[in-house]
């Protein structure tokens, strides 16, 4: 949860419970429509319910934070294009989760390609997690994130994405990451088991 | 009565807490994003990017070199550009072909740094639809091209 940051007063804000803020009251189609009337209160309503899963999606895809903050940018931008086009708001969130894949895949072809460049200037994709520990709350959560580091690149994405908030759906999940939604369930099943064996016998949950 | 979590919930829970500290979204992100609507140009055509060199083109075509080139169409209307990419900055040169226009526009928006849009470059079209920007802030670009009869064509915000 991201703490400290419900700054301006905004009419959609009102119901937000601490995780999911948004999930509450107003739909997609009302804030989409609110949004392409011009209600700049709609549209901020929207980029709070979803920018964390543009982020997630980014981030899973292990690029570096720059090019990341350019996914998510390039993203709300086009659906600022795109908005009177938005013919059922019930899959806006599908649209957001393909528009950022495939800015994500841009990007990585891009950087391979540039590694044969003599000037290349971008970042190197980032090469896992290398967190501030300050930023950590305590030791317990420091050393899941150590083993949420050793998981394989799969799991760690589909369950860096899942972990958005609000909790993204499996359809959404399933655009993001280009899989069957009907194997997100036992994956995860599968990547938590694994993230588990990594945990320390002290950590383990009940 | 009710359930105690699954055992995955809990953990999946502690995950998602641990990823939300640990790896944030950026605050100026949420204001990029709120800001991007009032880029909102409800007049303009938009046109789509069709072909992007850096994604499309053989490595052998673009290797050691950074120079990209990018096509943006609506109807008949084309937009080919070529970028070229020095540190912070890109010039682009470009042709407008189906169409006349009379000037381009170029508007970026760092998302490193400063969350608002730069003031947009403006440049003159010639008689064969060439135009060229140099010095133009990297980050997310939006060319707009004023055509002869008044309308405008902007094409698709793409991070350069």
């Amino acid at each position: 949860m991201r703490g400290g940051r419900r700054s301006a007063p905004q009419a959609f804000d009102s119901a937000h419970g601490p995780r999911g803020r948004c999930a509450v009251g107003t739909t997609n189609s009302e804030l989409v429509a609110g949004a392409t009337a011009g209600d700049q209160r709609a549209w901020d309503a929207l980029v709070e319910r979803y920018t964390s899963l543009l982020w997630a999606i980014a981030r899973s895809y292990r690029l570096p934070p720059s090019d990341a903050a350019d996914v998510v940018q390039t993203t709300w931008l086009r659906l600022v294009e795109h908005l009177e086009r938005i013919a059922d708001p019930d899959r806006l969130p599908g649209w957001l989760a393909t528009t950022a894949r495939r800015e994500c895949l841009r990007l990585l072809r891009r950087a391979d390609r540039e590694v044969y460049s003599a000037s290349g200037v971008r970042d190197a994709p980032d090469d896992g997690p290398a967190p501030d520990a300050a930023l950590l709350a305590g030791e317990r959560d420091a050393i899941l994130w150590a083993a949420f580091a050793r998981l394989d690149d799969f799991c760690q994405r589909l369950l860096r994405v899942l972990s958005a908030d609000p909790p993204p759906s499996y359809a959404v999940v399933s655009v993001a990451l280009d899989m069957k939604i009907g194997s997100i369930g036992p994956t995860r099943a599968r990547c938590l088991a694994k993230l588990r064996q990594l945990l320390p016998e002290s950590e383990q949950l009940p | 009565m009710t359930t105690p979590p699954h055992p995955d919930d809990e953990l999946a829970g502690w995950l998602a807490s641990v990823l939300t500290h640990a790896d944030p979204v950026p605050e100026r992100l949420f204001d990029a994003a709120r800001a991007a609507y009032g880029l909102r140009d409800l007049d303009a055509r938009v046109a789509e990017l069709v072909r992007d060199s850096a994604v499309d083109a053989p490595a052998a075509l673009v290797r050691g070199d950074d120079l990209r080139l990018l096509s943006f169409e609506t109807g008949d209307l084309v937009i080919e550009c070529e970028v070229r990419r020095h540190p912070a900055r890109v010039d682009v040169l470009g042709q407008v072909v189906g169409g006349i226009a009379t000037s381009v526009t170029a508007t970026s928006i760092a998302t490193q740094g400063a969350a608002a849009a730069e003031d947009p470059v403006e440049a003159p079209v010639d008689g064969q639809g060439r135009f060229s920007i140099r010095g133009v802030p990297g980050g997310v670009l939006r060319l707009g091209c004023r055509l002869a009869d008044g309308t405008v064509v902007v094409t698709s915000w793409t991070p350069v």
